[in-house]
């Protein structure tokens, strides 16, 4: 539900995306509709195969919708070429994977430096050193950042993928289930480690998952179910918008 | 993007991917220790092959007369029908001037040649004497044509093991070993100094007959570059028996009886009764008559050779590497004065022998075009695996803001950095190869090592510019091995990024 007075940063309408299995084709997606405000921090919320992961890759531009619209930044994302979604996603958007999917061959600085790295603009090596040094120590991991992704624990390499995913300032942070490859305790720590850098830097964070109690953290909860939204709402109203605490 | 860090990337890539990159690495070591140690033998082919034909018979600058029919050689006119006369040179004494004046001709000698064979005059095999083995081929004799008072000076590679050099005004043959102890069986007796034999010389002038000496057994110091037929004879004979005689290809005037015989269309006619051919009164052919006739034909005093003919110049220069240089000085004189006369190399001199050096080069070229094509398949096999094993890091990187430009690059980078790599490390292997090859002085046991070893021994010759050329080889193989497993990766959607790994 969006907020009078408030200009959303991402908007779906009416999007629509089918897959084609052979001869088949399947919705994953059956049309949806709705509108994230910009500094949320939104779950995006349902039971596998309810198209959460087919949402996400639509507004983080790696999918195109079979129809309906994407508009991110108040701009549409409908034919874009490849060349400018690249720049898109490198400049508004941070991704976040449940595998991690860090890049084996760089250590933990060189990984959260490597998006800084495709970028077009110059900036001054010793700007971008500090606030690499500032994401690691956000993130909790001042004495592991001369490791390899394999020298570090699940938790570390997520934490390793939420600086990568901040480091070039991006208005919107997408995380895909980041805590499935994760015990709880652990699972947790990266939710509040997002929630905390979501109130520090105003960064949005979408963020999928099946997981109840984390989708409890979120200010905007979007439920899936079959491919369409049953439940959009924001943390303290009720399914129709109306404020919890009225 | 920082290439220091796409570098970087790549470079690490190969040590993290070790195995597939150890198959690659090898592949591409390997074809560059071949590559130079194969250029390194062709370079010894070449040169020896150079310097021995140059010092034993071609010299580094060879001029002839210039024939419609085909390339010239000391081998005569390499045509179609094979019959086309060598030129003798135009305008001989303003050509020899013309050498004569360039600046880096060390020593030049006149020479004609022409084919022959020995046959049996009216001697017949001694009684009992068994059948000779000796093929008609062997039988066959490369005439050179030569002028002794500069030609000895100019090869002193051919050795005189019996007898005497050919002199100056003195008649006679010097022939080989090997053909001594063929002319020996064939003809029943043995041979020796002084003793004559009949040779029966031909051109497209017709063939001639001639008696000769043996003046002389002689051997190559560097044997198997000079053709085993080769003979030497003194250029008076040569020039009887090739046809180069005053008249020998003048116009011939038939008397009208004898041009109606030739306008006749129908073969039949000759023998009609108005065609009348008058016989001798006895009736009979007169067998002796033309027998002395054949003799006769031998004879100087019948057909007189004609002094001033030459065929080539053979020269050698102040150095090798001056003969490129003065062939090319020579060919804008010649142009410059009109004379129909071209100057060449000497594997324009040695004709079909001097191309054993090419055969060489060509059966190498072949081999390697077949194992680079082998190298990119194998390699390109290999960067797909890995490009297939890498899909969600390259989709990752596509997601987080890589362009295609980067991934290209990125590859790029690992299939220059893993060739350029393994193509040093072959190499270095390739010259110490060659080194130890060199050192270890094989002896090549027959023609075909002589030609590829470029003299008696196994001597391969590294250049440096030859590793240069074995290292972008590869570096180029490896690059043309990574264009389509870069395509593979380029198809790679972001959205694989976000599937399992």
């Amino acid at each position: 539900m969006q907020r009078s007075g408030f200009m959303p940063i991402i908007e779906l309408r009416d999007v629509k995306k089918d897959y084609l299995l052979g001869k088949v084709t399947v919705p994953a997606v059956k049309g949806v509709s709705f509108a994230i405000e910009r500094g949320d921090f939104v779950s995006i919320a349902g039971p596998s195969g309810s198209g959460k992961t087919t949402i996400l890759n639509m507004i983080g531009l790696i999918d195109i919708p079979t129809s309906g619209e994407v508009i991110i930044e108040g701009k549409s994302t409908t034919g874009l070429s490849d060349r400018e979604l690249t720049r898109f996603r490198h400049e508004v958007l941070g991704f976040i994977f449940q595998s991690f999917n860090l890049i084996p061959v760089l250590n933990v600085w060189e990984n959260i430096e490597f998006p800084l790295l495709l970028g077009k603009t110059r900036v001054p090596r010793n700007e971008w050193k500090d606030w690499i040094d500032f994401l690691i120590g956000e993130v909790g991991l001042g004495d592991w950042k001369d490791h390899k992704p394999n020298e570090l624990s699940g938790g570390q390499r997520q934490r390793v993928a939420i600086a990568r995913a901040l480091v070039t300032k991006p208005s919107i942070v997408l995380a895909d289930e980041p805590t499935a490859n994760l015990d709880s305790a652990t699972g947790e720590q990266i939710i509040d480690l997002m929630k905390k850098i979501n109130r520090e830097i105003e960064t949005t964070f979408i963020f999928s998952t099946h997981d109840a109690k984390i989708v409890s953290i979120a200010d905007h909860i979007i439920r899936l179910r079959d491919g369409l939204v049953i439940e959009n709402r924001r943390s303290g109203e009720d399914t129709n918008g109306a404020s919890l605490e009225e | 993007m920082n290439m220091a860090v796409i570098f970087r990337m790549a470079f690490r890539n190969i040590r993290e991917h070790a195995s597939k990159s150890l198959i690659v690495g090898t592949l591409l070591a390997l074809g560059a220790m071949i590559l130079v140690t194969g250029i390194a033998f062709i370079n010894a082919s070449e040169a020896g092959i150079r310097a021995t034909f140059s010092d034993v018979y071609t010299g580094d600058v060879f001029i002839s007369g210039i024939s419609t029919e085909g390339p010239v050689s000391l081998f005569g006119v390499t045509s179609p029908g094979g019959l086309a006369a060598t030129p003798t040179i135009p305008e001989y004494p303003k050509v020899l001037e013309i050498v004569r004046s360039m600046p880096h001709i060390a020593g030049h000698s006149s020479l004609a040649t022409g084919f022959g064979t020995i046959v049996r005059g009216d001697e017949a095999p001694p009684p009992g004497a068994k059948k000779s083995s000796v093929k008609p081929q062997d039988r066959f004799l490369f005439l050179f044509g030569i002028d002794p008072a500069t030609y000895w000076n100019l090869f002193s590679e051919v050795e005189v093991i019996e007898g005497d050099r050919l002199k100056p005004g003195v008649q006679g043959l010097m022939i080989s070993q090997t053909q001594l102890r063929n002319f020996s069986d064939w003809l029943g007796r043995p041979l020796g100094i002084g003793d004559r034999i009949l040779v029966q010389g031909f051109s497209s002038f017709g063939m001639r007959l001639r008696e000769l000496p043996i003046v002389g057994i002689y051997r190559l110091k560097e044997q198997g570059t000079a053709p085993e037929q080769m003979a030497y004879i003194d250029i008076e004979s040569l020039r009887v028996m090739s046809g180069m005689t005053i008249g020998a290809n003048e116009a011939i005037t038939l008397r009208p009886e004898e041009t109606q015989m030739l306008s006749m269309d129908n073969a039949d006619a000759l023998f009609e009764e108005d065609v009348v051919v008058q016989q001798s009164a006895s009736g009979s052919i007169d067998v002796n008559a033309i027998a002395e006739a054949i003799s006769k034909s031998a004879q100087p005093e019948v057909l007189k050779a004609d002094e001033g003919a030459w065929q080539f110049i053979v020269a050698k220069t102040d150095s090798p590497r001056n003969a490129k240089r003065t062939i090319a000085a020579l060919n804008a004189e010649f142009t410059r004065q009109g004379l129909a006369v071209t100057a060449g190399d000497w594997q324009k001199a040695a004709g079909p022998y001097g191309q054993s050096v090419d055969v060489v080069r060509i059966v190498f070229a072949a081999a390697i075009i077949i194992l680079s094509i082998v190298a990119i398949i194998i390699i390109m096999n290999t960067f797909v695996i890995s490009v297939i094993e890498r899909t969600s890091e390259i989709g990752t990187m596509r997601a987080i803001g890589a362009g295609k430009g980067f991934i290209r690059g990125l590859f790029a980078s690992e299939a220059l950095t893993l060739s350029l790599v393994s193509a040093s490390i072959g190499s270095v292997f390739g010259v110490i190869l060659s080194a130890v090859l060199r050192a270890m002085r094989i002896e090549a046991t027959n023609q075909f090592f002589l030609v590829l070893f470029g003299g008696r021994y196994m001597n391969p010759i590294v250049r440096p510019a030859n590793i240069v050329f074995a290292i972008a080889a590869m570096v180029a193989v490896g690059f043309l091995a990574h264009l389509y497993p870069v395509t593979v990766a380029l198809r790679i959607q972001p959205v694989r990024a976000m599937q399992e790994e």
